[in-house]
């Protein structure tokens, strides 16, 4: 399932790279950008929005690190492209697009429910079941203490009391 | 000579850890004394040769003894002598070593503190911990032998450690605890296994297995907080943690451990937990021994990453033998340990159900960090797909658990054992709550708008009021029945150092948590270009470039970067970022110039130069709060301390609880 | 004896998953980057040389184009600039073009002076056209054929037979 998932991207560009001739339309020519899809923004948001989606994007060279945390001189030149899009007007999806049609899906950090769903589904799953494991361990303990024959488990409601208890139990 | 001693040091530990693994075990079978005794023999002996080796290899690299082949591949003549000796944990052969000596260090401490009381058990713990010490030898005497002569000709001079390792004197600190922290954790392994093996687990083994934990944990936690602080001070990037994947390995069995120390409570007060807690215990050292290999199998690529090397398949296979046997002793033989009776619980607002809840929150946290890291090396290894898994896919995960575990860690101490009605439980929390809800209201008044940090707040000053609770009301019940306040307050205290050791580590995770959530939130940074005396703002704070200079050291030379820096229009002095090179690294490693104090950093990291044009390329940033994390494992660190400290006199003179107090000890 | 049955099966088969997940990254170089560009158009641009003679990828369509990324603080790209200087002679229908990445210009004037030079270098002002190509360091060479197509990436330094197996694969319209 994975597999068909990565079939539909990534995969599928690469599996084409045998027949290059065979595409009809036009290739797209990544030197050559299309136009903005807004008019450039405000100098005062430019450089939030650059952050914004450098730290969406691995820097290539270093290991973990943004686009827009690295210090190295990739990550500097990348953010410094961002700026430069955000500053003609492009949008954080096109300019994310832009990255990945360079360096795949693989540039970024986080990856995308469609082609990954695994990663987010699994730990959820992960997390159902723990929950049911707690829900029927508490119900059992209920259980058990129900079956005994006296309230051993309630406690004063006295606060002072109970403090008092509790103080005593280290 | 020091190959030739070294090799027979490591040879003799080799032997003194398989002989006596098998006769520990075999003590234990027989449950006899004398073998028992061979047994810690065989340890001590294990430990001595392990420590010695380790020693034997720090004078190596101390007196540049290039005909050690590990000294020629790591050591050099300009490097100072400190660095000469934290050599040793910069490369692959030399930290097997000292991953063994640390074992030694361990398996000693562990025998002499059981001092004999545990017959039944003591002897399968060691069995297990000397066939662990086994696998190291083993490995440190073929394939990552780093004693191993030098082939003819010796040189002269080596190339001297890794850079990022010269960078910063952290280091000498931040490896050996982590080490302390990672290997340790051998022990608790080893006794939880023993437990199984031997068929008893009763409070009287839980509580040493207890301490076992909390020691490695400590040094696991420190290590921790350390490496994110070498990061902050090294890398340039203005952050503590990037989710490396190796950071990852050292984050999950903290992640378990402080799962287990919490379901071992519930184990040794209310008699339940005790597979899950013996599985807690075992994974714990199950993720150091999978954090090892993702270091040094070179399938990882990480900052913290060794070169390749053939260990990698060997580590895989210990890995796949310790799991599965791991496996086998918990299905055949957890039936053995289960008790026979336990305090009932009434209510589901228990404080039983919050440890649940709480270990389940430890529990999916370590699964997702183990999903993200294991994730792109399956989709690479099996399907061919290069993908990324990093920070802001943790940062979803890690958010909403991180705020739970902190809210449950206010909610739990506050609930009694054995549960109280809903409403009771809701009149405990409400104090607390309301402390929550003020925290709040006054930061949003002073300008705090993040949601997500508002949010944090609140649960840190609900849990803050709720552990302080807990210290302050006995103290003023005390103080009704006529005890004078420092009375109170230390008679109270010595009821329970172990209860109000865990307060205190709770009050060091309040801390790191705050300073997290707004360290990161309200980061400012920006980039600059800056010619000779132009200047750049951010916040309070103005940096004028001054210029730069070129600087020479023995093992590198340095650009340095100098800025004289005001703060709200007063002189602040100047700082200077730097750029070094060294010689066999072909780009510059920065160091950042950080202005620290206990508001928040100033942190500035040095780009780029570029002489001919005379300009500086800078990035500047003011964090709030941050130092706070890094001061924050010293109430962990004193939170074991009090926990640990003998208490048995205190409890033998203190009154007796019902049911369960003996068991605490 | 007891056992518990669903704790053995459900831990030999975690056990089984994980060593099989942490054994797959054995053969994998993990710092290996994707190459995105293999089959497609290699992006045009208009760059100047180290020389001030302006390049523009589109006015060289029709004829076989090999592009290295390069920089003067770069041990690999040291070690094949022989390879390359020796290559145009070789292969005279074969337009060479060197890129400058994230390096200083006068270093770059410096090191081809001593190092030799038979074929433009062209000059990548923020390092634009690096990051058209997708590059993730250096040294990286782009084959680029008549069409116009990038039929293979190599990162990592160039070696003998590589040009020679790829080079009449470029010539193919």
């Amino acid at each position: 399932m994975i597999f068909e998932l990565c079939a539909t991207s990534y995969c599928v560009e690469a599996a084409s790279a045998g027949e290059p001739t065979a595409s009809a339309e036009a290739p797209v020519d990544l030197g050559a950008l299309p136009p903005p899809m807004f008019d450039p923004p405000a100098a005062s948001d430019v450089e939030p929005l650059t952050i914004k989606i450098a730290s969406r994007l691995r820097c290539p060279v270093c290991q973990g690190m943004s686009v827009s945390d690295s210090p190295s001189k990739t990550a500097v030149e990348m953010k410094g492209r961002v700026r430069e899009l955000v500053a003609q007007g492009y949008s954080e999806k096109q300019i994310v697009d832009y990255f990945v049609a360079r360096y795949t899906d693989w540039v970024l950090l986080e990856p995308t429910f469609a082609d990954h769903w695994a990663v987010w589904v699994v730990p959820g799953l992960g997390l159902g079941l723990g929950l049911a494991w707690v829900a029927s361990t508490v119900l059992a303990w209920r259980k058990s203490a129900e079956s005994l024959p006296s309230d051993v488990g309630e406690l004063p409601k006295d606060s002072y009391e109970e403090r008092l208890l509790r103080e005593l139990d280290p | 000579m020091i190959s030739s001693l070294g090799i027979g040091l490591v040879l003799a530990g080799l032997f003194f850890a398989a002989i006596g693994s098998i006769v520990g075990f075999v003590a234990g079978a027989r449950r006899d004394a004398w073998l028992l005794q061979v047994a810690r023999y065989m340890a001590y002996g294990y430990g001595a040769s392990l420590i010695s080796a380790c020693l034997l290899m720090m004078y190596a690299l101390l007196i540049r003894d290039f005909s050690v082949h590990y000294v020629s591949e790591v050591g050099s003549l300009s490097v100072p002598t400190h660095i000469a000796i934290i050599s040793l944990w910069s490369s692959l052969n030399g930290s097997i070593l000292f991953w063994g000596g640390v074992l030694g260090v361990y398996v000693i401490g562990m025998v002499a503190s059981l001092r004999g009381r545990h017959p039944d058990h003591e002897p399968y713990a060691i069995g297990v911990l000397l066939a662990i010490s086994v696998f190291f030898a083993l490995l440190v005497a073929s394939i990552a032998n780093p004693f191993a002569p030098t082939e003819l000709p010796i040189p002269l001079d080596g190339p001297g450690p890794n850079a990022l390792l010269q960078n910063h004197p952290l280091m000498a600190f931040h490896p050996p605890m982590l080490y302390l922290g990672y290997v340790g954790m051998a022990v608790p392994f080893s006794m939880c296994a023993a437990a199984l093996l031997a068929g008893r687990l009763d409070a009287g083994w839980m509580a040493p297995i207890r301490t076992a934990m909390l020691v490695p944990w400590t040094f696991l936690t420190v290590g921790v907080v350390t490496g994110g602080w070498w990061s902050y001070e090294v890398l340039g990037w203005g952050g503590y943690w990037a989710w490396d994947p190796v950071e990852n390995a050292s984050f999950m069995p903290w992640l378990t451990g402080t799962a287990f120390l919490h379901s071992a409570m519930v184990m040794q007060r209310r008699g339940r937990l005790h597979n899950w807690t013996l599985a807690l215990g075992m994974a714990t050292f199950l993720l150091t021994l999978l954090g090892t290999f993702m270091t040094r199998s070179g399938v990882f690529n990480s900052v913290h990453s060794f070169t390749q090397s053939d260990i990698g398949p060997v580590f895989l296979g210990m890995i796949a033998l310790t799991f599965s046997s791991s496996v086998l002793l918990l299905a055949l033989r957890s039936h053995t340990v289960m008790p026979s009776a336990a305090p009932p619980v009434s209510k589901p607002s228990s404080r039983e159900t919050v440890m649940l809840l709480q270990n389940l929150a430890f529990a999916s946290f370590t699964f997702t960090v183990l999903v993200g890291v294991l994730y792109p090396l399956v989709m690479e290894g099996w399907f061919e797909t290069r993908v990324t898994v990093g920070q802001p896919y943790f940062d979803h995960i890690a958010v909403p658990l991180g705020t739970a575990i902190v809210f449950m860690m206010g909610v739990g101490p506050v609930l009694p054992w054995g549960g109280v009605s809903e409403a009771a439980a809701g009149r405990s929390l409400l104090p607390a709550l309301g402390a929550g809800v003020v925290a709040t209201v006054i930061a949003a008044v002073a300008g705090i708008h993040h949601s997500m940090v508002l949010l944090a707040l609140f649960v840190c000053a609900f849990a803050l009021a709720a552990n302080l609770g807990e210290y302050t009301e006995p103290v003023g019940v005390r103080m009704k029945r006529g005890e004078g306040v420092f009375t109170a307050m230390s008679n109270v205290l010595a009821r329970g150092r172990r209860r109000f050791g865990g307060h205190v580590a709770h009050l060091g995770v309040i801390v790191a948590t705050v300073a997290i959530a707004m360290s990161s939130a309200y980061k400012v940074e920006q980039d600059a270009v800056l010619t000779l005396n132009q200047s750049t703002t951010i916040g309070a704070w103005t940096a004028t470039s001054l210029g730069t200079h070129e600087i020479k050291e023995s093992n590198r030379s340095a650009t340095v970067a100098r800025f004289s820096l005001t703060k709200g229009g007063s002189d602040a002095g100047v700082i200077e970022p730097r750029l070094n090179f060294y010689p066999r690294m072909m780009e510059p490693i920065g160091t950042p110039a950080v202005r620290s104090s206990v508001a928040g950093d100033l942190y500035v990291s040095l780009l780029h130069v570029d002489d001919a044009a005379g300009v500086v390329s800078i990035r500047i940033m003011t964090m709030p709060l941050v130092v706070w994390l890094w001061v924050s494992p010293l109430f962990i660190i004193l939170g074991t301390l009090m926990a640990l400290w003998p208490e048995r006199r205190a409890l033998a003179s203190a009154s007796v609880a019902p049911a369960a107090t003996v068991e605490s000890v | 004896m007891k056992v518990n049955v669903p704790v053995l099966l459900g831990g030999l088969f975690i056990t089984a998953i994980l060593v099989a997940m942490l054994g797959s990254g054995f053969g994998h170089d993990p710092r290996e980057v994707p190459k995105a560009l293999e089959g497609r158009v290699a992006p045009t641009f208009s760059l100047v040389s180290t020389d001030g003679d302006p390049v523009s990828l589109a006015d060289l369509r029709g004829k076989p184009v090999i592009i290295n990324f390069w920089s003067t603080w770069c041990q690999p790209c040291r070690q094949e600039h022989p390879l390359l200087l020796m290559a145009p002679s070789q292969y005279p229908d074969v337009v060479f073009l060197g890129v400058v990445y994230a390096d200083e210009p006068a270093k770059v004037k410096a090191y081809l002076k001593s190092g030799g030079q038979t074929y433009p270098h062209l000059i990548d002002p923020g390092g634009r056209v690096s990051i058209d190509y997708g590059v993730a360091g250096v040294p990286e060479t782009y084959f680029v054929d008549v069409n116009g197509l990038v039929i293979h990436k190599e990162a990592g330094p160039i070696w003998p037979d590589l040009l020679a197996e790829l080079v009449p694969k470029m010539r193919k319209p």
